[in-house]
């Protein structure tokens, strides 16, 4: 019995349990959360531990190997890459989470009325949504930076405009196999609203698989912030994101190749932990919900 | 009876994506109504002459009704006119010719290297089940798909061009220049990309075959004296290549994002660095070709990767 919330019991010391109980079955997960927490608690106390400011110049410790004074180097304007890449922190998670925010925010109430409205409502949104997952995710959100303005902010939000359909399809799939369910058919011969029955009798039902859904796309979100950031179109200098840590790493990679290696790591185990996790919430969710042999 | 059912397959593709096609093409335009403001002033840039501006306000047609603007638009499209270039003046549509192959040649490589190493790799690791070679390849492939393909290409560029001096490190030579060095220029991007591309179809493919390998005919086969290996290459092949095709499908689309961050790095003058300059100098037409050509590339492959399918397992034609 290691499933976690197979009904969706009230969250409340029953489920803590469970989530307990969870993690010790599975150390990819505990591993992951564990990472994950740690790198919360670093990116919010980052002006307390950074040893440096992350935009502070220094033109006598340009370019430098690791040392005592700056444990990962120095960059091409002697700022400091271990407090850049502590600051990096907060502002890749932060762009991660709006875009995912957006994405949800957009994506769960289109499907939500797609699956339960039905009819030419479904089809046309189904159209849409078909249509929207046929561009390459990283063209349409460098289209739509593009139009909005490059920025950070801008850029996550077109990010966020691409992924509203992954959540809208997984929503209204999710939807669909409720809608004619007994408990539905119920609420709805009490006189209840559809608004009233898409939120309180739907919707908790698509949590488990959006939950899952959205630890995924927060990694592929890092990735592309890093990728958008990399190319210009996302954060601005002076500020550090892990992306725009590469770029200048890129720039003087024949004169300091090693500075390219503590962002990119930042990402890689990042995305990593978020993946791992969503890998281990499927597994677990899927075990709880049919006892079937969770797939890797 | 084959030629019916491809005749009905064609017409009911058409019916089907006629309208997403369509509705792509609504999208790419509507793009330039994402453009806070008056998209002729802020496509104009800053210290834009009031001439500069007007052009651009004719050049889209900004002030006739927006389904006119559309439909025009949508005509000078059908008839391979993309436009011209705000900052070079440049036809959009021959830029993007002149370009593209140089962007086709690593997606095609990259996506040639996943299906080499991801397809074998899969079969292993689905042969021994939680075996110890099961665990670490798909331990591997799960940090495959987390890593950043773009400092994988810094990484290799670091070591095998500045290092040991294997391969070009930045750009690109057609092939009418020679096979051999235009292939030494695309082994590096080839390979970033195809990292992962590896992972995605060594993953899914685990799970095809293991999926095929679990069934009940499997079992009887098993019990008729056949090995795992020889049941998986005569009966479980067929059953996975749908499954194959289908990631493929998937997989065209998002290296074709993916080489556009790549194409940076190696500075290889394709569509993807093509895109990223325009979208940085507002200069929308390009933006707008370039994200209509890749969308319509992932459409035509969407479209053979289905009829494929629809080949091999005559059962889902009959949906």
């Amino acid at each position: 019995m290691t499933a976690i919330a197979a009904d969706s019991a009230p969250v409340g010391k029953t489920a803590l349990r469970r989530i307990g109980r969870w993690l010790r079955s599975d150390w990819r997960a505990a591993a992951a959360l564990a990472y994950l927490g740690l790198l919360l608690v670093l990116a919010l106390s980052a002006p307390v531990i950074a040893p440096y400011s992350p935009i502070a110049q220094d033109i006598n410790a340009m370019l430098q190997d690791p040392n005592a004074a700056h444990w990962l180097g120095t960059d091409d304007l002697g700022r400091d890459t271990l407090s850049r890449l502590i600051y990096g922190a907060p502002i890749s998670l932060f762009a991660s989470f709006l875009a995912v925010s957006v994405g949800l925010l957009l994506g769960v109430p289109i499907g939500l009325c797609a699956g339960y409205l039905g009819g030419w409502v479904d089809a046309m949104i189904s159209r849409v949504i078909e249509t929207m997952m046929s561009f390459p995710g990283i063209v349409l959100d460098i289209g739509v930076t593009g139009a909005l303005g490059i920025g950070l902010i801008n850029a996550m939000i077109a990010v966020g405009i691409v992924f509203a359909p992954e959540f809208a399809r997984l929503t209204r799939s999710q939807t669909m196999l409720v809608r004619h369910e007994l408990y539905v058919d119920a609420a709805r011969s009490f006189g209840a609203s559809p608004l009233r029955i898409m939120l309180r009798h739907i919707l908790p039902n698509a949590f488990q698989p959006v939950l899952v859904q959205t630890t995924i796309l927060l990694a592929i979100a890092l990735l592309v912030e890093a990728s958008l950031s990399f190319v210009g179109l996302g954060i601005q200098p002076p500020y550090p994101s892990w992306g725009a840590m590469l770029a200048r790493a890129y720039a003087d990679m024949d004169i300091e190749p090693a500075q390219m290696y503590p962002p990119g790591l930042a990402i890689l185990l990042t995305a990593l932990a978020f993946n791992a996790l969503g890998e281990a919430l499927r597994t677990a969710l899927d075990r709880g919900s049919n006892s079937s042999v969770g797939e890797i | 009876m084959p030629s019916f059912w491809g005749l009905r397959w064609v017409l009911s593709r058409i019916f089907h994506l006629g309208p997403v096609a369509l509705l792509a093409t609504f999208f790419v335009f509507g793009m330039l109504y994402l453009v806070p403001g008056d998209p002729a002033i802020t496509l104009a840039g800053e210290n834009a002459t009031p001439q500069h501006i007007e052009d651009i306000r004719a050049l889209y047609g900004l002030d006739r009704p927006v389904v006119v603007q559309y439909a025009d638009w949508l005509g000078h499209v059908a008839h391979g006119n993309l436009a011209v270039s705000l900052l070079s003046g440049e036809p959009v549509a021959g830029e993007i010719a002149h370009r593209l192959p140089n962007t086709l040649l690593i997606v095609a490589g990259a996506l040639g290297l996943s299906i080499l190493i991801g397809v074998p790799l899969s079969i292993a690791a689905a042969l021994q089940p939680g075996s110890r070679f099961d665990l670490w390849s798909m331990a591997i492939a799960s940090t495959g798909v987390s890593i950043p393909s773009f400092w994988l290409a810094m990484a290799l560029v670091s070591v095998f061009a500045l290092g040991f001096h294997w391969f070009p490190a930045t750009g690109a030579t057609s092939l009418s220049d020679g096979l051999g060095e235009a292939l030494r220029h695309i082994v590096l991007p080839a390979v970033a990309l195809s990292a992962n591309g590896i992972a995605t179809i060594g993953r899914q493919l685990r799970v095809a075959f293991a999926d095929a390998l679990a069934a009940p005919y499997v079992r009887t086969l098993r019990a008729k004296g056949l090995s795992r290996a020889a049941i998986l290459w005569k009966h479980c092949l067929k059953n996975v290549s749908v499954s194959l095709l289908t990631v493929i499908g998937l997989l065209a689309n998002r290296l074709l994002g993916a080489t556009i961050v790549i194409e940076i790095v190696f500075a290889i003058p394709g569509i993807g660095s093509m895109v990223v300059n325009a979208a940085i100098n507002k200069d929308f037409p390009v933006v707008q070709g370039v994200v209509l050509v890749t969308v319509a590339i992932v459409i035509a492959i969407n479209m053979v990767v289905d009829g494929l399918c629809r080949l091999i397992d005559p059962r889902i034609a009959r949906v």
